[in-house]
């Protein structure tokens, strides 16, 4: 405050100017100042400029320095091609056939690509086996393309550490030490997985001629090595039989969860749902039974559901063929012994009869030999016609025998064998820790790790070296007799890398600076002109015929087998698994993370689990009478000690399993998988036994005892206390699931209708009227499976972003799809219900009107639209949402998980570039995929026709197996969504508050003996 | 020092506040209609430094021609 | 004293706040004029490409470089070996079209600079567009008279809208293609997904 501002005095003190007083107004506060604070503070030396000029100052220098930074007009720069690749239209896609490599089943692929980039995977329409659908984890297998710790050259451990090495000094010193190892009389051991590639098999035969002391071994974690063997007893053929699910009226599956995980569950979904569609008139449904002590997708399927333990299946399988037989006191002893369903049971055996030819049983491949050959007995009784004569599924090369693995590992030990090549396998973390087999690596002079990325084998080996992802790799597969499907290259290799079938091409070679990219691809030319071309009868040249091959990504040809299934009876005699008195302990196959090679791949740990929905963990599953006995709840830990091994894990409660069983996932607690995969779950690995009693993945001398401590299992959806009188049945209570039973459709196909009654609906404003095409969506729930594929691609061709556990564990996943999992029942036999949920873009959506800033609204062709830059977050909407299916973004979720991994460059060229990648504040989804509804208008403008609805085909149509999702515009005539909408067993969730959903949900029926109505 | 002390003692009336102001605004103003570019090189060289990943095509692949 | 509050309120409040919210609004308006709608916006190229002579003079036909227009959403700047179509032989002794050859063959990118851009969050689509025979000329101006190519028209949602709703005032040759032409869509999804 200046002296010379007088224009207020509050006294004369003041108006005179009195020094003292003057002195006094500037030290204002210094008597009430803490002792001490105002020494060295003289005010009369405090700056005058005042507040005015400062703020002049500041602002006029803040707005100066940012008007100068840049012209704001510019806009960056467009960078055209310099010389255009001629497929490449800039905005529109390429579609290439290859063939998924995810697991041994070799389904045909169709990779979308954009401006030379993978984005989204889908099944090839042609391949005859997988008739364009592809899984889960084939869907999510994209994000291991760009994933950020894929290795990026050769790595060479020098004292401890991994430094980077180029491919020619790593393979001239390869290629010196194999050659040094056959020289010293040494083995040479490549372990591979399932080979599936004939062209494969000819490399190692190539490989052995050259190299000559080395062996081929391979392995998988999860297989089905036992129901091989007990065919080959019972019908003395190598491989297994093609099943068509869809011609046979009764199934029996004794824990075999072939919907999901057991086969080619792809193929499997498709034919078993063939027989329980509504829309064929008078069409017949199957029947499946499932006698199971784990709870699998496929029991959650099932007509009847008989829940015994697992170790007294194969005494069960017995009892069958007696009673088939007609004596059936084994059947009642059972029944007896584990108070078993008697109507259910009597019911599989009378159907088993009546339905002699069209029956057929499978067991799980977790069973022993002895279970498989019972159940071949079983088939053979029921003269089953369900395996195909048209294909045979015969192996290109068997997995080994364990003891074969045991002696190599003796060899390693013992110093016999010079170099173990591991081709692109993990068996540091695969095999049983029976083996040490970490250990015996360090006895083997040369350990050359092909890998995509540092895994628990790649950091033992002397030579790591990265390989091509699926999509950069040539390849050809032949999962069964008279398919060969074509895997090409879709993107050169983004990093130096290359194909393991070329780099091990090349040390086959005179001169390894030779290498080019195409060595292999030649060699499979090569292969092919000879072996496949030849045997075809092509009626073109061989350059034709390949081009051919490539583009349509598979051949389809008649190759003859023998096709008679005589039985023979070798093996078969008394059960020889009974059930113990302790307890039994199931290891499964991840539902998708196949042998817990894409632990690092977020979008797959976050992909619920269909039965538990839970993500990110594996648990020790329980019922909840045996964690009653045991005295354990939900998230306690448990030691279970297998075969003198000890593994602790968290408890989960399920309901329907059968007493005294655990059931746990492999595939998990893996260490050195990527910041993403690592520690996640428990390993359960350790329990496997290499000389386990009853199988591999099966121990019946279980011991389990609480252990201290609590782990937190996070699901997506809480199952709600189901025994509680309130919450019982509450999904059919509130009529969010309608069921009915195939007997009472038949007699009274109106009979849904007849329940829901006239709905008497108001308006208190006027509806709207649309007036142009209308797009709506049905769901099938007869032939919903609840396998979650669908979730996955929608994952994929949405930019959905992983959020990571702890967020899960607050309900924010991401996810704009779910699967509802409803328990009927009791839960110690509790019915399942499946109910894809997802935006039902309701005419009268209440998330519209409440939106403060107009960013969700309605489009005219019945859309419910949303534009993320007018969103601000409030949230309101997704409150007032009854489905609730809107998702907000919480946080910038790619920044927020493991370090902003997801922010790293190479995963954004994953994103779908038709996709808005959204980020903190907004909210979120499903769209009906507007983006292929735009794409379809551009198509019709560019042809200069009509708008076809039946054109456009969401992503998570397109990916369901089952063909359970029907989308189309409801205005075309005699379009298959009209008649899904109009069919009598069509419903709407929550149609009572009126706000007239788009998605019809067509009830399901269960194939059971009607109920007797109380 | 100088400066201070002259800040100090030169009181900025209103009139002044208007002129400064007043030319503030035209200067920026200015400064937007014609722009002078003082820091657009930099950021220029933030944006080249990302373009590590080559996406490239692979010759021999056989793209689907969708009937 | 009553007087002199209200004097000085009229007097000097008022005056300095009506010049000051003026001064503010005039100087932000016309400031953020040429970043909101761009119009005018006539960057400098790495090459003198110039479609008055190109498009005008020699009366090339824009699809013959701008290829994807019909095609995709996104209506492609001509790839470097579309200009090599013709400058292989055509004019080799020119400066620029030596620059534009050290281009081609070293692989350097082209980098142009940009000049109309719409927001990340709008999808334009502009198959849908030419494919109902809606001019170039309507949205990007006269580009045959263009030297160096600058934006004519205004890039706002409010330009895109008007043109939608009231296509016969803003297309230039609305008589002709009239008969396939509705009014452009006006919900949201058509360009924000």
């Amino acid at each position: 405050m200046s002296d010379k501002d007088i224009n207020y005095w509050r006294g004369f003190n003041e108006l005179n100017s009195d020094p003292d007083f003057l002195k006094a107004k500037r030290d204002e506060f210094k008597d009430e100042l803490p002792e001490g604070f105002a020494d060295g503070l003289d005010t009369s030396k405090s700056s005058a400029v005042s507040r005015r000029t400062f703020l002049a100052l500041m602002a006029s220098s803040a707005a100066l320095a940012a008007t100068g930074c840049s012209d704001y007009r510019e806009k960056g720069a467009i960078i055209p091609y310099n010389k255009k690749p001629e497929e490449i239209t800039i905005g529109n896609p390429n579609f290439y056939a290859s063939t998924c490599t995810a697991c041994a089943n070799a389904c045909g692929i169709l990779i979308k690509t954009r401006e030379g980039r993978p984005i989204k995977i889908d099944g090839n329409p042609e391949h005859p086996v997988n008739k364009g659908k592809i899984c889960a984890t084939g869907q999510a297998n994209i994000m291991n393309l760009y994933d950020p710790i894929r290795l990026k050259e050769p790595m060479l451990k020098g004292s401890g550490s991994f430094s980077s090495v180029n491919w020619l000094d790593a393979d001239t010193k390869i290629i010196d030490e194999l050659k040094k190892a056959v020289a010293a009389g040494k083995e040479i051991a490549v372990i591979s997985h399932t080979v599936t590639s004939p062209t494969a098999k000819l490399l190692f035969e190539d490989f052995a001629k050259k190299y000559t002391t080395a062996k081929f071994y391979s392995y998988e974690l999860t297989n089905d090595i036992n129901k091989v063997n007990a065919f080959k007893k019972s019908f003395g053929k190598d491989g297994l039989p093609v099943i068509k699910w869809n011609e046979a009226k009764v199934i029996l599956s004794l824990e075999s969860d072939f919907l999901a995980k057991d086969g080619n569950f792809v193929e499997a979904q498709r034919l078993y749902t063939e027989s329980r569609d509504v829309m064929k008139k008078n069409g017949e449904f199957n029947k499946l039974y499932v006698v199971e002590g784990g709870f699998s997708l496929t029991g959650a399927n099932s007509d009847y559901r008989i829940k015994l333990r697992t170790d007294a299946i194969e005494e069960f399988a017995y009892a069958l063929i007696s009673a088939l037989g007609e004596n059936n006191s084994g059947i009642d002893e059972l029944i007896k012994k584990y108070n078993l369903k008697r109507e259910a049971v009597k019911s599989l055996v009378e159907d088993l009869k009546a339905n002699k030819g069209e029956a057929f049983v499978t067991a799980g491949a977790k069973f022993p030999e002895s279970t498989h050959i019972a159940v071949n007995k079983l088939n053979d009784l029921l003269a089953t016609k369900v395996y195909s004569k048209e294909n045979f599924a015969s192996p290109v090369m068997p997995l080994t025998a364990k003891a074969d693995i045991d002696a190599l590992v003796g060899r390693m030990n013992a110093g016999g064998v010079g170099a173990v090549v591991h081709f692109d396998t993990n068996p540091v973390y695969h095999f049983s820790p029976d083996y040490k087999y970490a250990d015996a690596l360090k006895k083997v002079g040369l350990v050359v790790t092909f890998a995509e990325a540092h895994n628990e084998t790649s950091e033992l080996s002397n030579y790591v070296l990265p390989v091509n992802h699926n999509f950069e790799s040539w390849g050809d597969h032949k999962p069964r007799t008279g398919v060969m499907s074509t895997q090409q290259p879709v993107i050169a290799p983004i990093y130096k890398t290359r194909q393991k079938e070329a780099a091990m091409l090349n040390w086959l070679a005179e001169k390894p600076e030779a290498y080019a990219e195409n060595i292999y691809m030649n060699y499979i030319k090569a292969n092919w002109e000879k072996s496949v071309y030849s045997v075809v009868s092509a009626k073109v040249d061989f350059k034709t015929f390949w081009t051919g091959a490539i583009h349509d990504g598979v051949i389809a040809f008649n190759e003859k087998f023998d096709d008679t299934f005589t039985f023979r009876p070798e093996g078969f005699n008394a059960p020889a698994l009974k059930a113990s008195t302790a307890a039994v302990l199931q290891l499964n196959r991840p539902n998708y993370l196949t042998d817990g090679r894409f632990a690092n791949n977020g979008w797959l740990q976050e992909l619920p689990n269909p039965i538990t929905k839970s993500v990110w963990d594996n648990y020790a599953s329980v019922s909840p009478t045996y964690a009653e006995q045991l005295g354990v709840k939900a998230n306690d830990m448990v030691e279970i000690t297998a075969g003198g091994k000890t593994v602790a894990a968290p408890v989960f409660v399920q309901p329907g399993m059968a007493d005294g069983v655990v059931a746990i996932d492999l595939g998990f607690g893996r260490t050195n998988a990527g910041p993403i995969g690592n520690g996640v779950g428990v390993n359960t690995i350790n329990f496997i036994s290499k000389n386990a009693t009853v199988s591999e993945w099966l121990y019946n001398d279980v011991k389990i005892a609480k252990a201290a401590g609590t782990y937190e299992v996070v699901s997506t959806q809480e199952h709600f206390p189901i025994d509680n009188e309130r919450y019982n049945d509450i999904h059919l209570k509130r009529e969010i699931i309608r069921e009915g039973v195939f007997e009472e459709y038949k007699e009274n196909p109106k009979f849904l209708k007849e329940e829901i009654g006239k709905v008497e609906l108001f308006n208190i404003v006027p509806s709207y009227e649309f007036t142009t095409n209308k797009w709506a969506m049905s769901i099938d729930l007869n032939k919903c499976t609840g396998c979650n594929y669908c979730v996955a691609a929608c994952n994929v061709e949405n930019n959905i972003p992983v959020v990571g556990k702890e967020q899960v564990g607050k309900n924010r996943e991401m996810m704009w799809m779910r699967i509802d999992r409803y328990y009927g029942g009791h839960s110690d036999d509790p019915r399942v219900s499946f109910q894809p949920m997802l935006c039902q873009h309701c005419d009268n959506a209440p998330c519209e009107n409440v939106c403060p800033v107009a960013a969700t609204n309605h489009s005219p062709d019945g859309l419910n639209q949303m534009a993320y830059n007018r969103c601000v977050g409030t949230r309101y909407c997704s409150n007032n949402c009854p489905y609730k299916v809107r998702r907000f973004n919480y946080f910038n979720f790619r920044d927020n998980l493991a370090d902003a991994y997801y922010e790293k460059d190479s995963l954004s060229l994953m994103h779908n570039p038709e996709v808005t990648v959204r980020s903190r504040g907004v909210m979120e989804k499903c769209t009906f995929c507007v983006q292929r509804i735009m794409d379809e208008r551009q198509h019709a403008t560019e042809e200069k026709r009509d708008l076809n609805g039946d054109n456009v085909k969401t992503a998570c149509q397109e990916a369901c197996p089952t063909s359970a999702i029907v989308f189309g515009d409801l205005t075309k005539k005699d379009s298959d969504i009209l008649k899904h909408r109009d069919h009598e067993l069509g419903y709407h969730v929550l149609e009572e508050i009126n706000v007239r959903p788009n998605v019809t949900y067509i009830a399901k029926l269960r194939n059971i003996k009607p109920e007797k109505k109380a | 020092m100088n400066i201070l002390d002259y800040l100090k003692e030169k009181k900025l009336d209103r009139k002044h506040f208007i002129y400064v102001t007043g030319a503030a605004a035209l200067g920026g103003f200015l400064l937007a209609k014609f722009p002078i570019k003082f820091l657009s090189k930099r950021a220029e060289n933030i944006y080249s430094s990302n373009r590590k990943i080559q996406v490239r095509e692979n010759p021999d692949s056989v793209k689907r021609i969708k009937a | 004293m009553d007087k002199h509050l209200l004097d000085y309120n009229l007097k000097v409040r008022l005056p300095v706040i009506a010049f000051v919210v003026i001064a503010v609004f005039a100087i932000t308006y016309y400031a953020s004029y040429a970043e909101r709608n761009s119009i005018g916006y006539t960057p400098e190229q790495p090459v003198k490409f110039s479609h008055k002579l190109h498009a005008g003079s020699m009366q090339i036909d824009c699809k013959y470089c701008h290829t994807g227009v019909d095609k995709s959403r996104a209506a492609s700047v001509p790839s470097v070996d579309i200009c090599m179509n013709c400058h292989t032989l055509a004019r080799t002794d020119k400066p620029e079209i030596i620059k534009l050859t050290a281009y081609y063959k070293e692989n350097k990118p082209l980098e142009w600079s940009r000049i109309h851009k719409v927001p990340q969050f709008v999808y334009f689509n502009h198959s849908s567009h030419v494919n109902k025979q809606i001019d170039c000329v309507n949205c990007h101006g006269d580009v045959k008279a263009m030297d160096v190519v600058g934006q004519a028209n205004s890039f706002t949602m409010g330009a895109c809208l008007s043109c939608h709703r009231q296509p016969e005032k803003k297309i230039s040759n609305y008589e002709e293609i009239k008969a396939n032409l509705k009014k452009g869509p006006e919900n949201c999804s058509a360009c924000h997904r």
